[in-house]
């Protein structure tokens, strides 16, 4: 009886073992791994990762000889892209190893830029115990993470925009961001694969980067991502009211925009973010910088004043990118452009003297209007300092008055851990505007547009006001006015107001008051100096500070005569204090008569 | 629904609460009122009656009164003051009943005509007292209002008509008053709280005047009980609404909470130079002025040109608050005052610092409302549709929301919301008054109007109305005298070779929202924009201009301020 147990239960179990393998599916003819018996068909990521060729393994790893859907899909990386594996993915020896150490020492890997600077200030004015400081979001990732009150701000008000996050840890447009190499190259299409068990619509690799991909995170802080579409946070009304529902003009975060003049590069041409931005800039060179500025390599210069060299047969990076780009023509000889790093701006090329962009997306050519340098308002003594952005952006988004909040009772999500963790900031605005730029000076010695960067840490009551120059991305063809500068309060970093001449001295009048019971009893929102030149924004960082008194005096100097001299050309200009001494001579000058 | 009606029926007992203690005793009376009310002050020198002259009615007097339901608490309401203040005031009353104050005239007007409810603006056919049409009353209307002109009283009466001296309007900080004369000459607190002797009256309860006296001397804060919000009133003061948004909601220094005024937070402008010297209002805004639209001051009305006064100095004066102070003189002879021109320039025009441009008024009614998408914008400077707003924001379901009707006292369904597009105080575009003198021009309003039925239909899908004669749509810029004067004026390029004085908007680009900037004409009698030919010549310059602006900031001869090099 026993034996006849042990028999049936012994027949048993090798039917059953015989059915379930011959129920597996098995592929018909020999392939290279066991992912493609189950994944029999699956789309091309892009002609440059062809499954047939490189299959699934080398890419997503896991165990490529089982047909066990647990087994074979252990240690997969689902996104090969992940700054955790990529050594072992993309970054392998045989595929990008040197891309990969870039973008980890890269700005948008490090966040090093924003680390520092929440970092600079906070620790002699925080009373709360301040630790150890961390110079990139992997240390902050490691075992035993650095620790301090800045940090703690950094994790749960700034960290949802780095390389290192996960894609899809959240819902809506958090979830997009992140994701290592991914987060940038596979675009944000649906992923369709369901129609059929095996039918698999792999997501799309690409170096022709939509812009959405870049606007996912660059539209908070600077928002240049917006501004460049003419897209500008507004103060949130969400007007006009569309049926019984708030404007559909939403940015994520249940904020809204309005439509201002977008970037000429946008309006004329449609361009993409990576039709001037460069793997170089985008990337990293291997250096790990600490701030934006240093790391991008693209310049208006690189394609309106550009430097042409022949892209040489053996020039190895333009001839890689415009194989990949696969839309633009090769040049065949002909002259492309070069950034100040020297990378290849293989999009713009000399064709019979003239200057052709092609755009990555679509290869569509677009002639580029030449700067010149010899013209008299690009070469005028006095605005050798002149940053082509000072004249050229037409308005840039300003944020007067960020009151932080921080309520150490509270919890509140970390975004590097996914965990609720003690201590809650809040932040809170005075006002907003996408008016004319201020100019200041940038730590490069340019005078640069400028916004204002105005913490009050209410908790601790202290202030931070700093200056933080960037390029807008709201270029105009025409450029602003000279008196828009030489007599604008508001450009020249007085704020508004009335600026007029009273009794032979310039004389200004705000147009805010003090407001001890919002910011402190010393300060105007938009006054980043005195009319005697004292700074009352500064200490940024990288030295960006408001014009000096002797800047504002001969900015202003000019102001009386440009009724009249209105002109680059104008003799006057040519030597000016001449001209000066000159006028207070009096004489027969017609303006005297 | 059952929330909204708790809330507001919370508000009402409120309400009868603060209109006195509702109780009787037939044992007591109450017309000895001294025996509770000890330590009253006197209403003052020219009131000085027994209390139950101003407080019970005639044909009560003399006997014993039952019940404290009996007294009158406001004997200048407009409902009692033929009964009371009359035989002594016929002259005043007569003239403030048919005064902008009690009419409220120009609001209702010039919205209606906006609207299309109206062939024009003037002369005045609706009111709200005097001898004008009253302002209709849509709640007898069976009729489903479906066009702006038939959504207008209601929009007025429920969202604009809070500040009128015939009825209470919200009871919030900033907002109380009184009704009648008594909403001018007895002075409230911003926080509505009594503070004076009297022993029957709580110190914590709000709704009361600071203390029982009727005075003739009015500071500003009074007159900010109703001209708040972005109106000339709160500018005076250097007020400027904040967005409505909760992210403008800033913590106070002390990083607690900051207190809402006139119902929402305000930015701290720059003050206007008489406010700074400490002078109010009723400084300007005599009795004649204010109470009968007559007699009004204008700036030279104080300030004389120095060639005329020859040497002599100008007379003091004595302000209401009992300063001695002396106006400035003005030279004709200066760079801006000397141009021909410029005679027709309002004084405002140079000297304000800055103004209301409140661009792109988006408004909906709903008579079926998530409150949900209003979490974020639940505080609009209207206290009450905040808490209606408020309590249901969380509330995953569709409410029917009621709101008062500030003249009659009626709740009705529906809600009205508004959103801007985006409110500055930086530009100053230029347009002609009805005088034909130069002025600032302020959007009022440029309407988008959008109306949901209680069923949910949108019957009103984001509506521009057309004016009442079809000329144009109803988006108007009015001129006005922004009361932000500053000692000494804008300079030349404010205006000259200046586009957003000149009318031409902040920046080119149709379909932008910045086109908003663009003036739209005043209503018929108001004034105009400026015509092609003033553009031009405000955006070329003559030569003429140029000596002048060469003059005015470098004197002669210029002396720069360092000297180059």
């Amino acid at each position: 009886m026993k034996r006849l147990i042990t028999g049936l239960v012994l027949a048993l179990l090798g039917a059953v073992i015989i059915f379930k393998e011959a129920g597996l599916k098995r592929p018909a003819a020999l392939v290279r791994e066991g992912c493609l018996s189950c994944h029999s068909s699956v789309t091309d990521p892009d002609p440059s990762h062809p499954i047939q060729a490189f299959g699934c393994f080398r890419c997503h790893l896991g165990n490529p000889y089982s047909y066990d859907k647990e087994r074979a899909h252990y240690g997969m990386a689902q996104n090969p892209g992940d700054l955790r594996v990529v050594e072992h993915t993309c970054g392998t020896e045989a595929c990008h190893p040197q891309i990969i150490s870039r973008v980890k020492k890269g700005l948008m890997a490090t966040n090093r830029s924003i680390l520092e600077t929440i970092q600079a200030n906070w620790p002699s004015r925080a009373s709360i115990s301040y630790g150890t400081p961390a110079a990139r979001v992997a240390d902050l990732l490691s075992d035993k993470p650095p620790s301090n009150l800045a940090l703690d701000h950094y994790r749960k008000m700034c960290a949802g925009c780095h390389l290192w996050k996960p894609r899809k840890d959240y819902d809506g447009e958090a979830g997009l961001r992140g994701g290592g190499c991914s987060d940038c190259h596979v675009t944000q299409q649906e992923i369709s694969s369901k129609d059929g068990f095996n039918t698999f619509r792999h997501p799309e690799i690409t170096t022709r980067i939509p812009s959405e991909n870049c606007i996912k995170c660059h539209n908070r802080s600077a928002r240049i991502g917006l501004s460049y579409s003419g897209r500008w946070e507004s103060e949130g009304y969400g007007t006009p009211y569309e049926g019984a529902e708030l404007s559909s003009r939403k940015l994520s975060g249940n904020r809204f925009y309005l439509d201002l003049p977008s970037d000429v590069h946008f309006s004329k041409a449609s361009m993409e973010c990576v039709d001037c931005h460069t793997s170089v800039g985008l990337m990293g060179d291997g250096k790990e910088y600490n701030s934006i500025s240093a790391q991008v390599d693209i310049t208006c210069e690189s394609c309106h004043m550009p430097m042409l060299s022949r892209l040489e047969e053996d020039e190895n990076l333009g001839r890689r990118l415009l194989r990949l780009n696969r839309r633009i023509p090769d040049p065949a000889g002909g002259k492309i452009a070069f950034t100040v790093k020297g990378t290849p701006v293989y999009n713009l090329q000399e064709k019979g003297g003239k200057l052709i962009f092609f755009r990555k997306s679509d290869g569509l050519p677009v002639e580029v209007p030449r700067g010149s340098a010899e013209k008299p308002h690009h070469v005028m003594e006095g605005h050798e300092r002149l940053s082509c952005q000072s004249c050229h952006s037409l308005w840039i988004p300003q944020c007067y008055g960020c009151h932080v909040s921080y309520d150490e009772s509270a919890k509140q999500t970390d975004w590097l851990t996914g965990e609720k963790t003690r201590g809650r900031w809040s932040e809170a605005r005075s006002l907003m505007r996408f008016s004319r730029p201020s100019l200041g000076m940038r730590a490069s010695a340019k005078v640069y547009p400028v916004a204002p960067c105005q913490v009050f840490f209410k908790s601790e009551s202290f202030s931070l006001l700093t200056l933080s120059a960037f390029d807008p991305h709201t270029t105009s063809a025409k450029s602003r006015q000279c008196k828009d500068c030489h007599g604008d309060p508001k450009t020249i970093g007085l704020g508004e107001g009335i600026l007029t001449r009273k009794e032979d001295e310039w004389s200004f009048r705000s147009s805010f008051s003090f407001n001890t019971e919002e910011t402190r009893p010393d300060f105007l929102f938009d006054s980043f100096v005195t009319l005697d030149g004292k700074a009352l924004h500064g200490n940024a960082r990288d030295g960006t500070r408001p014009f000096n008194d002797t800047e504002l005096n001969r900015i202003l100097d000019v102001n009386p005569c440009l009724g009249c001299h209105k002109s680059y050309r104008d003799p006057i200009y040519k030597d000016f204090s001449a001209s000066v001494r000159r006028f207070r001579e009096g004489g027969d000058l017609p303006c005297l008569q | 629904m059952p929330s909204v009606m708790a809330s507001l029926s919370a508000g009402l007992i409120i309400l009868f609460l603060a209109c006195g203690d509702a109780f009787s005793d037939e044992r007591k009376d109450y017309g000895l009122c001294l025996d509770c009310h000890a330590g009253i002050e006197k209403i003052g020198v020219m009131h000085d009656f027994p209390c139950t002259s101003c407080h019970i009615r005639a044909e009560l007097r003399g006997g014993a009164i039952s019940s404290h339901d009996k007294i009158v608490r406001n004997p200048s309401d407009p409902s009692l003051v033929r009964d009371f203040c009359l035989p002594c005031h016929r002259r005043e009353i007569d003239a403030l009943e048919r005064s902008i104050h009690a009419t409220v005239a120009g609001i209702i007007n010039q919205t209606r005509f906006l609207w299309g409810a109206q062939k024009a603006v003037y002369p005045y056919e609706y009111g709200l007292s005097g001898t004008l049409k009253m302002l209709p009353d849509p709640s007898g209307s069976a009729a489903q209002p479906y066009s702006p002109e038939r959504l207008v009283d209601d929009f007025l009466r429920r969202r604009c008509l809070r500040c009128h001296i015939n009825t209470m309007g919200e009871q919030a900080a900033g907002l109380y008053r009184a009704t009648g004369c008594a909403s001018c000459h007895v002075l409230y607190a911003n926080d509505g709280l009594y503070a004076g002797d009297d022993l029957a009256v709580k110190k914590d309860k709000t709704g009361y005047p600071i203390t029982h006296r009727f005075t003739s001397k009015i500071p500003v804060i009074q007159c900010l009980h109703c001209h708040n919000h972005n109106h000339v009133g709160t500018d005076y003061v250097g007020l400027f609404e904040k967005d409505y948004h909760k992210s403008y909601r800033v913590p106070s220094a002390e990083g607690t909470k900051s207190p809402l005024i006139y119902g929402l937070q305000y930015h701290q402008l720059s003050k206007d130079v008489h406010y700074d010297r400490g002078l109010w209002c009723t400084d300007c805004h005599g009795k004649e002025d204010v109470m009968a639209d007559a007699a009004k001051k204008s700036c030279t009305s104080c300030h004389r040109p120095a060639e005329e006064s020859s040497g002599e100095s100008t007379e003091d004066f004595v302000t209401k608050a009992g300063q001695r102070l002396r106006a400035s003189a003005f030279s004709r002879m200066s760079a801006a005052h000397s141009v021909d021109s410029h005679q027709r320039v309002r004084c405002s025009a140079c000297h304000a610092q800055w103004s209301f441009q409140d661009y792109g008024l988006s408004v909906i009614r709903e008579d079926i409302v998530d409150a949900y998408k209003w979490r974020d914008i639940s505080i609009q400077g209207e206290p009450a549709a905040q808490r209606i707003i408020e309590e249901n924001s969380e509330n995953p379901l569709m409410i029917y929301p009621v709101s008062r009707d500030w003249v009659s006292g009626e709740i009705r369904a529906g809600l009205w919301s508004s959103g801007w597009r985006f409110r500055r105080w930086e530009p100053m575009p230029i347009g002609v008054d009805r005088d034909g003198k130069y002025a600032v021009l302020r959007p009022m309003y440029q309407y988008i109007l959008s109306f949901v039925g209680g069923n949910g239909y949108v019957i009103l899908d984001g509506v521009v109305p057309t004016r009442g004669d079809g000329s144009s749509a109803g988006w108007a810029f009015l001129p006005y005298t922004p009361h932000t004067v500053s000692p000494f004026g804008r300079n030349c390029d404010s205006c000259h070779e200046n586009r957003i004085a000149a009318g031409q908007g902040i920046y080119d680009g149709e379909g932008l929202d910045t086109s908003l900037t663009m003036p739209s004409p005043p209503v018929n009698g108001a004034g105009r924009l400026l015509d092609p030919e003033e553009r031009k010549k405000l955006m070329e310059p003559s030569m003429s201009y140029l000596r002048k602006r060469l003059k005015a900031l470098a004197g002669e001869p210029y002396t720069p301020v360092a000297p180059l090099k």
